[in-house]
């Protein structure tokens, strides 16, 4: 019972560094999957940190690997730190623009105690154009009796508003509204929240 | 003494006779046949009475038309009491400021005379039940007369309502026709409410939804990634509304999940709702306010009535929404 709990606090206990955010592509059965994080580096190293240290001969690119949004691995390099606690993944090329990732963490991970995690873990992510940017598009059509506004958002925004107003959620990560009462040339403003009601970026954009 | 005791004997013996003997043990009136009213037509269109006068003619049988009563001042609004509408009441209101009049063909036969009314514009299919008050007739009680069944005006074709801003298709229909005759039109909804709860739990994530929805709908259906969850177990609200419950111990964070009311067949009432699952809270989406608002609407009555319109927006996306013109 003792050893049990310890080797799921193995699993519960790995931290991600980065933001925690919001969606992430379906991880296999079994594994218990992680909040989608983002981030704009191509290049993304990921620390992976663990309640305890780990035998490392258990660290491999069979315990610890990439897949994208099509399970295909992606070539990494892991190095595990100097007090054999966190795991960096690192990859061999470059991560794609738009594209879901998960980092997996098997039950092939053993504890410096000799035991192995009982729960697998999926940590997803994605790769963005730039940092913090959550509004991806935005497409305005002007005309005398309303505007509609349509924003492309990152997985992690779960709430949009245009002047204020909830946009209506279409699917796709896509919101969208009708706005009365604007004239061509005028400005609205975009706001992207995430799962927590937290703005994550703010835009204005000028009717035509 | 000796008369009364012949007098109570044959009072005794008669009556075991008549115990014995057939006879009729009560006297009533025969059953009076239930009188009942026919109207003609039975539908009707919006864009008939809006534009033109018209009758409708009722018909008695087995009771009739109280001639006195009918003639009087107050006969119109009291059988247009008797007219309930099972949406937009106010606009049957209008008939009743028309001023229409009643003819009275013969003692079964009486005809409401509506005169042209414009500014009845019905959103959707009206339809009316007919009660003849008794006061009217010489029937002793009030006369279930059927519905009628206003078809309101739409246009033959549409096209999705953000294609026609983009493509200029709203400004080239007004350029040909007015504005009473562009419309757009807003679906239906039969979800009131979806709220969304997700927690983590033994290794994964445990979603619940729960769906309130109008009677018509006999079950609801969930979708995420190809899997269908359905439930046709309702708790049945005070209001007549149903609520259904869906779970799913498979769907990620911030995954979509596609919810569908569907009717006794299996079949979808409305087009799918897709939310995206938040973990860190539960969400609430209110679908449509208290009062139903979908329907015909004319760029006419959109333009003049912002809070209309404004309503409408608050509720829908512009691609759900679709426009037509005639």
């Amino acid at each position: 019972m003792h050893m049990s709990k310890k080797l799921i606090s193995i699993a519960l206990a790995a931290i991600l560094t980065l933001l925690a955010a919001g969606y992430a592509a379906a991880a296999p059965s079994g594994y218990f999957e992680w909040p989608l994080k983002s981030t704009a580096d191509v290049y993304k190293t990921w620390t992976v940190t663990f309640n305890m240290p780990l035998d490392p001969s258990s660290v491999n690119s069979e315990s610890v690997y990439v897949v994208d949004a099509n399970e295909n691995r992606v070539s990494t390099k892991l190095a595990l730190s100097a007090d054999k606690r966190a795991v960096q993944v690192s990859p061999t090329g470059k991560y794609s623009y738009g594209m879901r990732y998960e980092i997996r963490i098997t039950g092939k991970v053993k504890g410096s105690n000799g035991k192995y995690m009982l729960q697998p873990v999926a940590l997803p992510f994605i790769v963005t154009p730039s940092a913090g940017n959550a509004i991806l598009d935005v497409k305005c059509y002007y005309s005398s009796f309303l505007t509609s506004v349509t924003v492309t958002v990152a997985p992690t925004v779960f709430r949009v508003t245009v002047n204020g107003q909830d946009a209506h959620y279409i699917g796709g990560d896509t919101y969208s509204i009708g706005l009365t009462g604007l004239k061509q040339g005028a400005s609205v403003t975009i706001r992207a929240y995430d799962q927590n009601d937290k703005l994550l970026e703010s835009r204005q954009c000028t009717i035509n | 003494m000796h008369h009364k005791l012949k007098r109570c004997l044959l009072a005794v013996i008669t009556t075991l006779f008549l115990m014995t003997a057939l006879c009729p043990l009560s006297l009533a009136d025969a059953a009076v046949p239930a009188a009942t009213a026919k109207i003609a037509p039975k539908t009707l269109r919006e864009a008939d009475i809006q534009s033109s006068s018209m009758s409708i003619v009722i018909t008695l049988k087995g009771a009739k038309w109280n001639k006195q009563a009918v003639q009087s001042a107050s006969a119109v609004s009291a059988l247009l009491r008797g007219f309930k509408a099972q949406s937009e009441p106010d606009k049957l209101k209008l008939w009743q400021s028309a001023k229409p009049k009643l003819t009275l063909a013969d003692d079964y036969t009486l005809s409401l005379d509506l005169p042209a009314i414009q500014a009845y514009d019905i959103v959707r299919d009206q339809e009316i039940q007919v009660t003849i008050p008794r006061s009217l007739t010489t029937y002793g009680a009030d006369i279930d007369a059927g519905t009628i069944v206003v078809c309101a005006s739409f246009p033959p074709y549409t096209i999705p309502f953000d294609e026609a801003m983009r493509s200029n298709t709203l400004a080239y229909w007004l350029g040909y026709t007015s504005p009473d005759r562009v419309f757009i039109y807003v679906p239906y909804r039969h979800i009131d409410t979806i709220t969304i709860y997700q927690q983590p739990m033994a290794g994964g994530y445990v979603t619940i939804i729960d769906v309130v929805t109008d009677s018509e709908t006999e079950s609801v259906s969930a979708t995420w990634s190809n899997i269908e969850h359905i439930s046709a177990n309702y708790a049945q609200q005070s209001d007549g509304s149903r609520k259904f419950s869906i779970g799913f111990a498979e769907v990620p964070p911030g995954a979509n999940v596609a919810i569908t009311p569907r009717d006794r067949y299996g079949q979808p009432l409305q087009k799918e709702a897709v939310k995206k699952v938040n973990t860190a809270k539960k969400t609430e989406y209110k679908e449509q306010p208290k009062t139903p608002i979908g329907g015909w609407y004319s760029l006419y009555q959109l333009t003049t009535d912002n809070k209309l319109l404004g309503t409408i927006l608050s509720y829908y996306a512009p691609s759900e929404l679709k426009a037509g013109a005639y």
